[in-house]
């Protein structure tokens, strides 16, 4: 018995051990407020990027609380690219990018936050499909977000789905590609998406696409030339579900949510985030399955205005000045498109201007980079 | 809950060691409660089910023993309308149902007849056929009734074969569970071993196959006639692994605690003839139907023609136990029609001494070679109807599958192929391909001889690489495109 034993054990450990050492040696087991605590610490910056353990809107609401800033931007991936640079030196800035997913999340999210810890600004991006019923229809999102928001992932959660993915990984060499892209600054990397390809939230919120910008023409990419992009409009799915009219409900959530941030004193600036010109120029030459796109600003400005608040149109990236280019994919523009929409932004919001960096500065920035991506260096 | 998930993984360790920590005059329950809980995982209710034909046998069993011979057989005759009865209700009454519609509105009427939806308890076919072998051996004086209640229904209900066997018999089953298996290392290490070699066969293979097969039988006429022959020839494998996986997991999981069960296959693709392959394929049903079924209706011991009509009629019954659809009518009345054929050829061949006519023309290893390959394609053919969604679907697999097999070589590099080549998956067969020669070099060794035997001689650094790909080889796939077993839904 004990030789069977024995046996077994020298057969199983090093399959258990192998994911168990590479989860942990890599940060995806560390609980979610370490990170937290470490990218608040001064000591160094993180890039928090997780493949296995994905906490994406719990670590955005922890890192909200514990920042206690005065700007946040808040909304999905779509809003991931504002820096903490694009603000003045005094302004405790977070991007809370990634926390939210429907329209009616926003609440919740604001919910949390202790009135003492209220911000001055919210940046509120509002993706297009927010307000299309076909979409809040058809797309199943994981069940739970307020446990998600909420509540940690416990180790054994992270640990149980993914000691054979972590295998299978290992077997397809996922885990030994290497990045082209190297930032110039110094990270101290936790999880494997940051290890590996320099994916990962930085210390303000901000997404760095390490693996994008280290190979922005490589067919694998996955929406490279926006094919999975303009597949998703063909069939009518995954964000690019075909509409007519705008959600009643969503409009109802959007309002509760502006009184609600009025009745706090924030103010809040709203904007439609942008497509690439090729992808909005091909929902153009479908009217009648977009239709409700071109409802939204006209019926959401007026609330927008009730409260003195400003919102934008950026749906089209080429009428911000940016060139297909500045784009991560279909429906993500990156840093540099970010920035140039920001200082419209700031252009026409006064009391987002007080907050801005020097506007000078920031268009001189836009003007010296060379890189389609990335305006301050990492 | 499914054999190739962590949680199975988890439940047998338990059991396995709780049975071995437990004195011999629990274990019994210890097996039984456990395979209650395995059952339960599925649809709780439907144990109501098993325990009433539990029921019903244990008593029928008893009463058949006590009984004279005129109350034997009703007795007897009972338990095989409650079994039948049930398999009926809830397996054929739906397929019965919309056939006489059809029949009805084809003679002119217009009348529709009430739909019941029931979903099928899981391993119905296989539970019902292992009781109902119990009392027709009891019935013939073979078997003791069995007066411990937990016993019948542990051979019943013994979770490593409860939801798609091997069928036991009594005699082979029931005893074990009085004897008393010490864990014994050799035995323990080699149901392991055959437990992985099954879940390597279910999850790396079968698995996968699965894939490319179920893309293409799903939609059928979007494909040619190449890659209709391609995805056929992966069924064959895939149904093959997964079966023959299963099996070996439940043999290996029942070989570890000391409980012998049947061999179910026996490299039936290496079968020279169809007959042989019968032999091969699922010996526990087909030894089921030859005992049950072929023998009572008098075998091969009558005239020819009803010789004939006994074979369909098996081979047909056989077809219908695998799902109510005409496509495994189809596929089982095939099977009796290629027996026919075999047995008109055999006739032939020594008739007219045909073998020493070509003696020095045909080489004997070729010719092995030759019938294996032959035995393999008609059976692979036949596969297209089990698989088919439908009689329609069958057919039309059937008659385009050797479309444009004359221009082959072309083809394979038509843009049309290679688009449908990716659209499938079968490119992947690249990853799937050294598995599928690994299992043929596996089962060559089988075939002439002990592997395990072959194998414990070489050296334990080679055994222990062995042990550590296989494991490695099958976490790679755990989880990665999970099916469950195909014999689950019969």
């Amino acid at each position: 018995m004990k030789k069977f034993i024995f046996k077994i054990l020298i057969l199983i450990i090093p399959f258990v051990l192998t994911p168990l050492l590479v989860l942990n040696l890599s940060g995806e087991l560390m609980p979610i407020q370490d990170v937290v605590n470490l990218s608040i610490g001064d000591s160094h910056q993180v890039l928090y990027g997780a493949v296995y353990s994905t906490q994406t809107i719990r670590y955005k609401l922890l890192s909200t609380l514990n920042n206690r800033p005065n700007v946040i931007v808040l909304g999905t991936s779509r809003v991931m690219q504002f820096r903490r640079n694009f603000f003045s030196d005094d302004v405790v800035f977070y991007n809370a990018g990634g926390g939210i997913q429907k329209i009616e999340n926003f609440s919740l999210f604001l919910k949390q936050i202790p009135t003492d810890a209220t911000p001055k600004i919210i940046l509120m991006g509002l993706d297009q499909n927010f307000f299309n019923q076909a979409w809040i229809d058809a797309y199943v999102l994981q069940p739970g977000y307020e446990e998600r928001l909420l509540k940690d992932i416990s180790v054994m959660d992270i640990i149980r789905p993914n000691m054979a993915i972590v295998w299978q990984d290992i077997f397809k060499g996922k885990l030994w590609k290497h990045n082209l892209y190297v930032p110039s600054g110094e990270y101290k990397l936790i999880g494997l998406n940051a290890m590996k390809n320099y994916n990962g939230f930085r210390d303000d919120g901000s997404y760095l696409y390490g693996k994008i910008i280290g190979d922005p023409n490589n067919p694998q990419n996955l929406d490279y030339s926006y094919g999975d992009t303009f597949a998703r409009i063909a069939s009518g799915n995954e964000r690019f579900e075909y509409g007519v009219d705008l959600s009643p409900m969503a409009l109802k959530e959007l309002d509760l949510f502006l009184d609600e941030c009025d009745s706090r004193g924030i103010r809040v600036v709203g904007f439609l985030p942008p497509y690439a010109g090729a992808v909005y120029q091909k929902m153009e030459t479908m009217p009648e399955q977009y239709a409700y796109m071109h409802k939204i600003m006209p019926t959401i400005t007026p609330m927008f205005e009730k409260h003195g608040f400003t919102v934008f149109d950026f749906s089209n990236l080429a009428t911000i000045g940016a060139t297909d280019a500045e784009t991560i994919d279909g429906f993500h523009g990156s840093e540099k498109a970010y920035l140039r929409l920001f200082i419209i932004m700031a252009k026409n919001d006064p009391v987002l201007l007080q907050f801005s960096a020097d506007l000078d500065y920031l268009m001189m920035r836009l003007n010296e980079t060379q890189n389609d991506f990335i305006v301050f260096d990492d | 809950m499914l054999f190739n998930s962590n949680s199975f993984v988890l439940f047998f360790s338990i059991v396995t060691v709780a049975y071995f920590i437990l004195p011999q005059r629990l274990r019994w329950l210890l097996l039984l409660v456990t395979s209650c809980y395995f059952y339960i995982a599925f649809i709780p209710i439907y144990i109501l089910i098993l325990f009433f034909t539990i029921l019903v046998d244990y008593i029928a069993g008893i009463l058949i023993e006590n009984s004279q011979e005129l109350h034997r057989k009703q007795w007897l005759v009972l338990s095989l309308v409650a079994n039948i009865g049930i398999l009926f209700v809830f397996k054929y009454a739906d397929f019965a149902v919309d056939n006489a519609e059809r029949l009805v509105h084809l003679l002119g009427f217009n009348y529709s007849f009430p739909i019941i939806s029931i979903v099928l308890p899981i391993g119905l076919s296989f539970h019902t056929f292992q009781s109902m072998s119990y009392t027709i051996e009891v019935y013939r004086g073979r078997q003791k009734a069995e007066r411990h209640l937990g016993l019948f229904a542990l051979y019943v209900m013994f979770y490593p074969q409860l939801v798609a066997g091997p069928i036991e018999r009594p005699q082979n089953m029931l005893h074990q569970f009085n004897e008393y298996h010490a864990f014994d290392y050799q035995r323990v290490t080699d149901g392991l071993k055959r437990m992985a070699w099954g879940f390597f066969k279910k999850i790396v293979i079968a698995d996968q196959l699965a894939v490319i097969v179920n893309r293409v039988y799903d939609q059928p006429t979007s494909f040619s006639g190449l890659i209709l022959f391609c995805a056929t020839i992966c069924f064959s494998y895939q149904i093959y692994c997964d079966f023959s996986g299963y099996s070996d997991i439940a043999i290996g999981a029942a070989q570890v605690m000391g409980i012998k069960l049947m061999d179910n296959f026996k490299q039936p693709y290496w079968a020279q003839s169809i007959s042989e392959f019968w032999s091969r394929w699922h010996i526990s049903l087909s030894t089921w139907f030859r005992d049950y079924l072929y023998i009572p209706l008098g075998g091969n011991r009558v005239v020819k023609w009803r010789w004939k009509l006994n074979i369909l009629i098996v081979f047909i019954v056989s077809g219908l136990w695998h799902g109510a659809n005409w496509t495994y009518v189809v596929w089982g009345a095939l099977h009796g029609l290629y027996l026919i054929a075999e047995n008109w050829l055999t006739v032939l061949w020594g008739r007219y001494n045909l073998s020493r006519l070509l003696r020095g023309v045909l080489n004997p290893g070729m010719t092995a070679i030759g019938r294996r390959i032959i035995v393999f394609l008609l059976v692979s053919f036949a596969w297209t109807f089990f698989r088919a969604e439908s009689l329609s679907e069958g057919l039309y697999i059937a008659t385009h599958i050797m479309s444009g097999m004359g221009h082959f070589l072309t083809s394979i590099t038509d843009p049309v192929v290679v688009e449908q080549i990716d659209k499938t998956g079968l490119s992947n067969m690249i990853y799937i391909l050294p598995a599928i020669i690994m299992l043929e070099v596996v089962q060559w060794y089988q075939q002439r001889g002990s592997l395990s035997a072959w194998f414990s001689q070489k050296h334990v650094a080679l055994r222990w690489a062995a042990y550590y790909a296989l494991v490695a080889w099958i976490v790679a796939y755990w989880g990665a495109g999970s099916q469950q077993f195909i014999y689950f839904q019969f």
